[in-house]
């Protein structure tokens, strides 16, 4: 396992700062497999799993977990929103910008525009592609996969993490759509934050719950959100070139 | 003329309060209704002031020339009123930004409620001004921005608000979840005005945006023809994605100008500096891409490489 730096930048007053991530497996292998996390840097689940993840996913590529084997190349990326999580903020603390507003991201504009970048940048050329959330502070969510006008395939997918619920849903803006726009393969979100306010509504948080006694390996719960309202699409344009309102 | 006030929405707060987004009214005959909306962002406060503006200009009509206002004018100073109370862009508790949200809903969260109840308050209109401070960032001078989809229908008003720029953005640019763009896109001709920087009133700029919203009024028919209005001085420059240039900070750090907002550059020039506050030098000079005028300029000092420093409107040739 190697830890490389997603992009590196100067500040105006404090130390220089980088996003850093894993690379597990061996350059030759494809890219298979993609973990973005703390995009939102007051959601730490993300974070420590994927940290784990790494450290477990480095033993295996080792061969110190055989029978498990690596096959491909893996990159994880635990903490996009760095200072966030230093700072206890959901968006980037400068400028309030939230980074999953930001794709496809700009690389020679703002900073959370060229973090964007240079995230979509890493995680484009994977098959699969997983963006990893908390909640807010307000509400706990059970383990939960959520799919974005979803291919056979990617519902397919989605079953491998035997979740509680697979939540379905029509649009969606940040990771996913960015990864949506680029290559196929399948892009799905676990356990996602409420990033818009439609996230947040009862219903939807109603819907997409599992009962406690469900037995959850076994059966996800699938539902449909329909209660969704125009939201989270916003324009390259506007986030490429546009820094005020 | 009737002059009244009333709640587009109310709704109760966990504890005690309740939270009122406000309007006044301007009843007159049976013309156009107009509207124009500010505070959309809770640190932008230049349309407050417009509001304020209007307001004692509409009461004055009504003591002096009731019969002239042949419409009806709404005023909503403050969309995010819980957002202006406590300082914060978006709509707190959820740091939702509103004019993503549009076009709401009405069982949603309280930001989808009061983009709900907006749109359907504004429902109609023959003309709505939805008027942008930038942020806390950057300071624009007036400006009407329009999405190309709409800028037919839409730049004939335009021309008349007395703004210095006419900003017409391409297919991309539409931001689909704003006020302006869900009320185009539903037959309400929303104007984006941006002006000054947030935080800040600058009056100034306010009497100009005036000028042009009560001159398009008339053009409109909601104010009688025989009305004395401030005189409407400008004729914009258009800028779109082939005459904007962008100039972002090469290097983190102080961002001072050496020139004037809305001032007219020539290509070179120098417009500033980006300075260490460590030591005694100079980490970038600022120059002009291209000859046209200054109508974005950092107010905000610190910044971040890339971040934005000034948009210049090009009125030469490269």
């Amino acid at each position: 396992m190697s830890v490389g730096n997603l992009l590196h930048m100067t500040a105006p007053l404090r130390d220089a700062f980088d996003i850093p991530f894993h690379a597990i497996g061996a350059a030759s292998e494809p890219l298979r497999l993609a973990l973005v996390g703390g995009l939102h840097g007051n959601e730490l689940n993300g974070i420590f799993v994927l940290g784990r993840l790494a450290d477990f996913l480095a033993e295996v590529a080792a061969g110190a977990r055989l029978p498990l084997r690596l096959h491909g190349r893996v990159v994880i990326i635990p903490a996009v929103n760095v200072l966030g999580v230093n700072t206890g903020s959901r968006v980037w603390p400068f400028d309030g910008t939230d980074i999953n507003r930001m794709f496809p991201g700009y690389d020679v504009g703002e900073t959370t525009q060229r973090i964007a970048h240079a995230v979509l940048q890493a995680t484009r050329p994977s098959y699969f592609r997983i963006d990893v959330h908390s909640s807010n502070p307000e509400f706990e969510e059970v383990p939960q996969v959520r799919l974005y006008d979803p291919t056979h395939a990617e519902r397919e997918t989605a079953r491998h993490f035997r979740p509680p619920a697979i939540v379905e849903a029509p649009t969606s803006g940040g990771a996913p759509a960015a990864w949506r726009a680029s290559v196929s393969g399948p892009a799905t979100r676990a356990r996602p934050s409420p990033s818009t306010a439609s996230d947040f509504s009862p219903r939807w948080w109603a819907s997409s719950r599992a009962p406690a006694s469900s037995p959850a390996a076994r059966s996800p719960m699938r539902t449909t959100r329909r209660t969704i309202s125009a939201h989270g699409r916003r324009s390259r344009w506007s986030r490429r070139r546009r820094a005020s309102s | 003329m009737r002059i009244s006030n009333d709640d587009v929405l109310a709704l109760e707060l966990p504890y005690r309060e309740r939270l009122r987004l406000m309007r006044t009214v301007f009843e007159g005959g049976s013309g156009p209704t107009v509207a124009v909306v500010a505070g959309v962002h809770g640190d932008e406060i230049e349309g407050l002031y417009v509001c304020h503006r209007l307001a004692a200009w509409l009461e004055r009509l009504a003591r002096e020339q009731p019969q002239a206002l042949r419409g009806r004018v709404e005023l909503y100073p403050a969309l995010n009123p819980l957002g202006l109370d406590t300082l914060q862009r978006a709509v707190p508790v959820y740091e939702i930004d509103l004019n993503r949200n549009f076009p709401g809903h009405p069982d949603g969260l309280l930001v989808q409620r009061i983009a709900d109840a907006v749109m359907r308050s504004l429902a109609g209109a023959a003309l709505v001004v939805d008027i942008h401070a930038s942020n806390v960032f950057l300071r624009e001078i007036p400006q009407v921005r329009i999405a190309a989809e709409f800028a037919d229908g839409l730049m004939p008003l335009g021309r008349g608000m007395n703004v210095d720029v006419i900003w017409i953005h391409g297919a991309l640019t539409v931001l689909e979840a704003t006020i302006a763009h869900s009320l185009n896109s539903r037959g309400v001709p929303c104007l984006v005005v941006e002006m000054g920087v947030g935080m800040r009133v600058t009056p100034a700029l306010a009497e100009q945006t005036i000028a042009g919203i009560l001159g398009v009024w008339r053009d409109l028919g909601v104010l009688d023809s025989s009305v004395t209005l401030p005189t409407r001085t400008r004729t914009p420059l258009l800028a779109d994605d082939s005459n904007v240039y962008y100039l972002n900070a090469g290097t983190s750090g102080l961002f001072v100008p050496a020139i004037e907002h809305w001032t007219t550059v020539a290509k070179g020039q120098l417009l500033g500096a980006i300075v260490s506050p460590h030591r005694g030098e100079v980490l970038s000079e600022v120059r002009a891409p291209a000859g046209g005028v200054l109508f974005t300029l950092r107010e905000y000092p610190l910044v971040y490489e890339g971040s934005l420093m000034a948009r210049l409107v090009a009125t030469e040739p490269p």
